[in-house]
């Protein structure tokens, strides 16, 4: 039976439809409604239920929610770590591998090959990278690099390098602010060599060939 | 520019806004200070020590002389200033330079007994700010509107996102009212050789273990928590201001 709630009246007249449904006028008060179900229509037994499948649709929520986010963090976050024993050979000078290593703990050896022998360049400490001219630039490794006692690298993969730098800015600056040095310092000692009147197979020696040709390059010829 | 330190006693604090109608502590801040200064500590202010985001220049000019000369009173001791920058005082990237003994610095990596450790204020990794940083900023200054109004609508946000980021914390480890951001950020860096990582940007003061005898620190902001973290010779740890304070027993 359906009555008007204001008034309790059971004498209603038919007024339209709203969508879809039929409404209903009362003569006695002119309120206007539709018969739906209000919450008091559902069963106490109903409400539990209902609860429970929220709950369940929630979990489930959550559950693709971590499904995608929370492994694609960790996939992304997931670099290759490596380890090398003491005197072990990360690459070789000439080699084509394209990786970056970053120290996470130990130390690197950079030396390099010339005709009078092998001249040892720089010690790469923990927190320091190496590694990082074949990747920018794809091209052979300039140098050869060799653990100093138990070493842990991390690996840094040519497509994975712009993702690394959207994830940890600073690293970015941190390579930019490092090669910089590389280069103020490579050209204080070229210049230094110059004023001492060396000549210029010598300072091929001193700077090293690849940072020279480098240098030779940009320099524009008169 | 300054990113590469070394330093064997060193205090970091965060997140002082100072000038901001919320910081109500100026003065305890500069007792702090002072008694850091007493205690041959190096100091570093880890971003957002000046607002300069959401009040006029008038009110920081007020505000700011005093705790100025609190910074001074630390370099007549030799101790060195480090004030890195944050999202609210963004400004001062124009300045980053050795200004006598304070050193303007957008991120330091300190050595510490052997120990590595990076101090960043940590707003590259909100991920609101990267995302929407026009509207963030709008909404920062927005917000200083509202907080002059009401400084207490700060504690009531403040509690929302703690309240918000229960469920979040319980299942993950992060800290209690953050984003799990900032620790996959430290996580990041602490695998990139990285022993403590310490931020600030969020207001929400704890440590969290990263593993590998690594942890992530954030030592809250001065407008709600009294903490701090110390460096001494290696040896991080999260402290409360007093603790660091403690006057030594008189002797008889």
């Amino acid at each position: 039976m359906i009555t008007c709630k204001p008034y309790g009246s059971n004498s209603l007249v038919k007024s339209g439809f709203d969508r879809g449904m039929q409404r209903y006028r009362c003569p006695s008060c002119g309120f206007n409604f539709t018969n739906t179900p209000t919450r008091e229509d559902h069963t106490d037994a109903a409400k539990p239920l209902v609860l429970l499948l929220y709950s369940i649709g929630k979990s489930i929520y959550h559950w693709i929610g971590n499904l995608i986010s929370g492994n694609e963090n960790k996939r992304f976050a997931r670099e290759l770590v490596v380890e090398f024993s003491d005197g072990e050979k990360i690459f070789t000078e000439g080699d084509s591998t394209r990786e970056m290593y970053i120290v996470q703990s130990g130390e690197v050896q950079i030396t390099k090959r010339f005709s009078s022998g092998e001249i040892h360049l720089a010690t790469i400490t923990k927190g320091d990278f190496v590694g990082e001219m074949a990747l920018l630039e794809f091209l052979p490794r300039s140098a050869t690099a060799k653990a100093v006692g138990k070493t842990r690298l991390v690996v840094l993969q040519p497509g994975g390098l712009l993702l690394k730098f959207r994830r940890d800015p600073t690293f970015a600056f941190e390579m930019l602010q490092r090669l910089s040095h590389r280069i103020r310092h490579s050209d204080e000692r070229f210049f230094d060599a110059l004023q001492r009147g060396i000549s210029v197979d010598a300072i091929q020696q001193i700077v090293g060939v690849s940072e020279f040709t480098s240098f030779q390059e940009s320099t524009p010829k008169p | 520019m300054i990113t590469q330190i070394q330093s064997g006693k060193l205090i970091v604090i965060s997140d002082l806004h100072l000038g901001s109608p919320v910081c109500r502590t100026k003065r305890q801040i500069i007792q702090f200070l002072n008694r850091a200064a007493n205690q041959g500590y190096e100091l570093c202010i880890n971003g957002d020590g000046f607002e300069v985001a959401q009040v006029a220049f008038q009110k920081l000019a007020k505000d700011v002389p005093d705790f100025l000369r609190a910074l001074k009173v630390l370099g007549n001791n030799g101790c060195n200033v480090y004030y890195v920058v944050g999202n609210h005082d963004i400004i001062l990237e124009n300045f980053l330079d050795d200004w006598g003994n304070i050193k303007i610095a957008p991120f330091l990596n300190v050595i510490s007994g052997g120990q590595r450790i990076r101090i960043e204020h940590g707003h590259l990794y909100d991920p609101f700010l990267v995302r929407y940083p026009q509207l963030y900023e709008f909404l920062t200054r927005f917000a200083g509107l509202l907080l002059r109004a009401s400084p207490w609508l700060y504690k009531a946000w403040i509690a929302f996102q703690n309240f918000s980021s229960y469920h979040r914390t319980k299942r993950d480890q992060v800290i209690h009212g953050e984003p799990r951001n900032f620790t996959i950020a430290a996580q990041e860096l602490a695998q990139r050789g990285f022993d403590y990582i310490i931020f600030g940007h969020t207001h929400h003061v704890n440590e969290v273990d990263l593993g590998d005898g690594k942890r992530y620190f954030n030592p809250g902001s001065s407008m709600l928590d009294r903490s701090c973290v110390e460096v001494v010779n290696g040896k991080v740890r999260l402290l409360e201001w007093d603790q660091l304070c403690v006057k030594a027993p008189k002797t008889v």
